[in-house]
């Protein structure tokens, strides 16, 4: 994103509304940081400027990378979904993609708010990669990662992103070694991340990753999302 | 795409916040989802949601109207609705149930009142997706208060310095914070934050300083 200097009157009304304080303030013009910018579009959307000084420079590889993960009107072709990550629990009914016995991983970095560099995904995804998990096919960062050595293309990781998802499969046996492995790369990132589990509800409404957690003291929400399985043909 | 999960706040607070979505799966059931989603949107209306909208398009306050809402629907997408109360939920579920529109339902909010909604009209959970919290380097979230507006937001649009000038501006009476609510909405694209509980937040946080 871009500030037309010539329509700029410096009057600061967009500087709080910048998701990434990527805009400042210099000879009394507004000014975007293009370095901390993540093309997440929001001063441009919500028309904050009175004098229409905002505009989109085209994005080329690899600074589209940015728009990709942070603005939410973006289509993914690997999805068909705007958004970051993929349908995962939300059409399980019809899916099946998560299976009983297997737990959904979504590890969201530079979530809530914070932003990440592509480096900090690449360090995660080397760790997830190193253990052999199963990459969700669909999910728009999978098609990035060499899945043998969890490399991201290195043009790539020093771009800033509003948050992008890892999103991974494993057996629910696995669920806490590799818990263990995402804690363990967190100390290492300059970012926080968001860390979600997914599974099927047993006929009790428990789900089948909840006993583990509990028994390691593993911190869960009291509030989550839940397929309640009105989707048709329903996988049972 | 987990932009429902991970909102902050107490028990009490999230209490007042519920999110609904409706979507087909692209490939298997999408074809011919265009009038069912516009049904869905339908119900969700019925019991006046504080916010709703559409993963492509915009929502009720980044497009200005509901009506704007119904008009940019296209095949294949999401359409999110937001509740305050257990009620609203159940008098959804149980039209969106009897209507069968074969569209995966997914709802957000606190587990066991969930379940409690989804019992009363005889449904039966499929998947959950749980959040284990916020990991990594936590010394740079911003406050408590901050994120328990900011997370309603789940791609993260409603800035962090936007709330608190927001909140400056009700504590110096230049806004209300009903106004600040929807000023902040508007960032959100998709339509799934909830302006009447960030503006109870607002109030309290203008109120605490």
């Amino acid at each position: 994103m871009l500030i037309d200097q010539e329509k700029c009157i410096g009057c600061k009304r967009c500087v709080p509304y910048c998701t990434s304080h990527a805009i400042y303030l210099k000879d009394k013009k507004a000014i975007i940081d293009l370095d901390e910018c993540t093309e997440c579009g929001v001063c441009f959307r919500v028309g904050v400027c009175p004098t229409q000084a905002f505009y989109q420079q085209p994005l080329a590889w690899p600074r589209s990378v940015r728009a990709i993960y942070s603005d939410p009107l973006n289509v993914h072709k690997e999805t068909g979904l705007a958004g970051r990550g993929t349908e995962e629990i939300k059409t399980n009914d019809v899916t099946g993609r998560v299976k009983h016995g297997f737990i959904g991983i979504a590890i969201e970095l530079g979530r809530p708010g914070v932003g990440a560099r592509m480096r900090e995904l690449e360090k995660m995804s080397i760790a997830l990669a190193k253990a052999k998990v199963y990459f969700e096919p669909k999910n728009p960062l999978t098609n990035l990662i060499d899945k043998e050595t969890g490399h991201l293309p290195s043009e790539i990781l020093n771009e800033k992103v509003l948050s992008a998802i890892i999103e991974i499969m494993v057996p629910k046996e696995r669920l806490l070694e590799i818990l263990k492995i995402i804690q363990d790369t967190g100390k290492t990132l300059d970012t926080v991340f968001s860390l979600g589990a997914a599974s099927r509800l047993d006929s009790d409404g428990r789900w089948e990753g909840e006993k583990l957690l509990s028994t390691a003291g593993v911190y869960y929400r009291p509030n989550a999302k839940i397929n309640v399985g009105l989707g048709r043909p329903l996988i049972p | 795409m987990s932009h429902t999960l991970h909102r902050q706040g107490d028990e009490q607070s999230l209490s007042r916040d519920y999110t609904i979505l409706a979507m087909p799966s692209s490939g298997l059931n999408s074809a011919g989802s265009l009038p069912k989603l516009a049904k869905a949107l339908e119900i969700f209306l019925k019991y006046n949601p504080v916010n709703i909208g559409d993963s492509k398009g915009g929502s009720r306050f980044s497009l200005g109207s509901d009506d704007a809402v119904k008009k940019i629907l296209v095949e294949n997408e999401l359409v999110h609705a937001v509740y305050r109360s257990e009620e609203q939920l159940i008098g959804v579920l149980k039209e969106l149930k009897e209507a069968d529109l074969g569209l995966s339902v997914t709802v957000g909010g606190l587990i066991k009142k969930i379940h409690g909604c989804c019992e009363k009209v005889n449904l039966k959970p499929h998947t959950i997706h749980m959040s284990l919290g916020v990991w990594g380097k936590t010394e740079k979230l911003p406050s408590k208060d901050v994120l328990e507006i900011s997370t309603m937001c789940g791609h993260h649009l409603v800035s962090a310095d936007l709330i608190v000038s927001l909140v400056e501006k009700v504590k110096s009476k230049k806004m209300t914070p009903e106004e600040a609510g929807k000023e902040m909405a508007r960032c959100c694209i998709c339509g799934i934050f909830n302006p009447a509980r960030a503006s109870e937040i607002i109030e309290k946080m203008a109120h605490a300083q």
